[in-house]
């Protein structure tokens, strides 16, 4: 007798639209079940149950990655008015010229370090926050933490930044917005300007974070076993 | 009392569903358990999205077993309780015990209104 095959678009949501760690036990019980005579509608329930879980119990688990990624972005307007300030002072004018020919190289390097600085600041405080309020963090994960925010950045910003531009005189008021002049004003902004800047910082912040919450199995790990599979209340 | 507080009714009727299958508590009998307890379906992957809560508490362990042919090749992940899983599960009757024997007689009936 042929076997009946549960509908394929839902097999592929299930394998595709699950998120985070997932292994091959749950599509098993699924053909398991079906087998047995379930119908198309039932396993699509439970295909959308599985998804809709899945999405709801990895948020919940990078909740407090989402909070801090959230927090330290609101900053962010404050420190690209530090920079803004650092770049049109009159000390790195005057090194501009002298460094005339290799200006550019140094620029770039100078901007990364100091990005790459607001975010390890970060991440330090979260490393610190999370060990205190919740548990340590793995030490592997926050390192690869560090290097995924100093390297994400540039990109998201160069695309932020590009996309902003091609915009920049078509929203209405954009180009003649300004910050709040004061530290307070700046971190409690909420123009689209300040969340204009912010957007790169927070979504840096994010993906670094992101890689910190473990999720995987380790099968095979001695657990303390109860050894006797009958009743033993 | 435990640190952690004790069980709750899911939590419980999971870890008991555990205990009663024993080496064949795996994701379809564990639901199939629970839907008899609750009296109604339950989707095999809200079961896994609660056992793996159980895991991360280390009140249940579970490691994966051999690919079989009506699961289209896929393994059955089987689950089993902890020591410290076992302690909360007798914790929990103790006190449900104590609460229930302090309690008079009481028929199951619901009261009739009048």
């Amino acid at each position: 007798m042929k076997r009946r095959e549960p509908p394929q678009l839902a097999t592929w949501m299930l394998r595709h639209l699950t998120a985070g760690y997932r292994d091959e036990a749950v599509d098993g019980d699924l053909l398991e079940v079906f087998g047995l005579g379930r119908s198309n509608a039932w396993y699509w329930r439970q295909v959308s149950v599985a998804c809709v879980h899945s999405w709801c119990s990895n948020l919940g688990a990078r909740g407090p990655a989402l909070l801090f990624a959230l927090l330290w972005s609101m900053l962010s307007p404050a420190w690209y008015t530090t920079i803004a300030s650092i770049e049109t002072s009159s000390a790195v004018s005057r090194a501009s010229q002298l460094f005339q020919s290799i200006w550019l190289p140094l620029a770039l390097i100078g901007w990364m370090v100091i990005h790459t600085a607001f975010f390890w600041a970060g991440l330090l405080v979260y490393r610190s926050v999370h060990s205190i309020l919740l548990k340590p963090l793995r030490q592997q994960s926050v390192h690869r933490s560090f290097w995924i925010a100093a390297l994400i950045f540039p990109l998201i910003s160069g695309g932020t930044f590009m996309i902003g531009d091609l915009y920049w005189y078509s929203i209405p008021g954009l180009c003649q917005a300004r910050l709040a002049p004061s530290f307070v004003g700046q971190v409690s902004d909420l123009s689209f300007l300040a969340d204009f800047i912010r957007f790169p910082y927070f979504a840096a912040m994010l993906i670094a974070l992101w890689g910190t919450v473990h999720e995987g199995r380790i099968d095979g790990v001695d657990d303390p076993f109860i050894e006797s599979t009958t009743n033993p209340i | 009392m435990s640190e952690r507080g004790y069980l709750g009714e899911l939590e419980l009727m999971l870890l008991l569903a555990v205990i009663h299958l024993g080496e064949e508590a795996y994701g379809v009998p564990i639901a199939g358990e629970l839907g008899k307890y609750r009296k109604s379906e339950v989707a095999v992957s809200s079961v896994y999205a609660a056992l793996e809560r159980l895991e991360a508490k280390g009140l249940i362990t579970s490691a994966l077993g051999d690919p079989t042919p009506e699961r289209g090749g896929k393994a059955k992940r089987f689950f089993r309780i902890t020591k410290e899983g076992m302690r909360q599960v007798h914790e929990m009757r103790c006190a449900l015990t104590r609460l229930w024997q302090t309690l008079p007689d009481m028929k199951m009936d619901a009261p009739k209104e009048s």
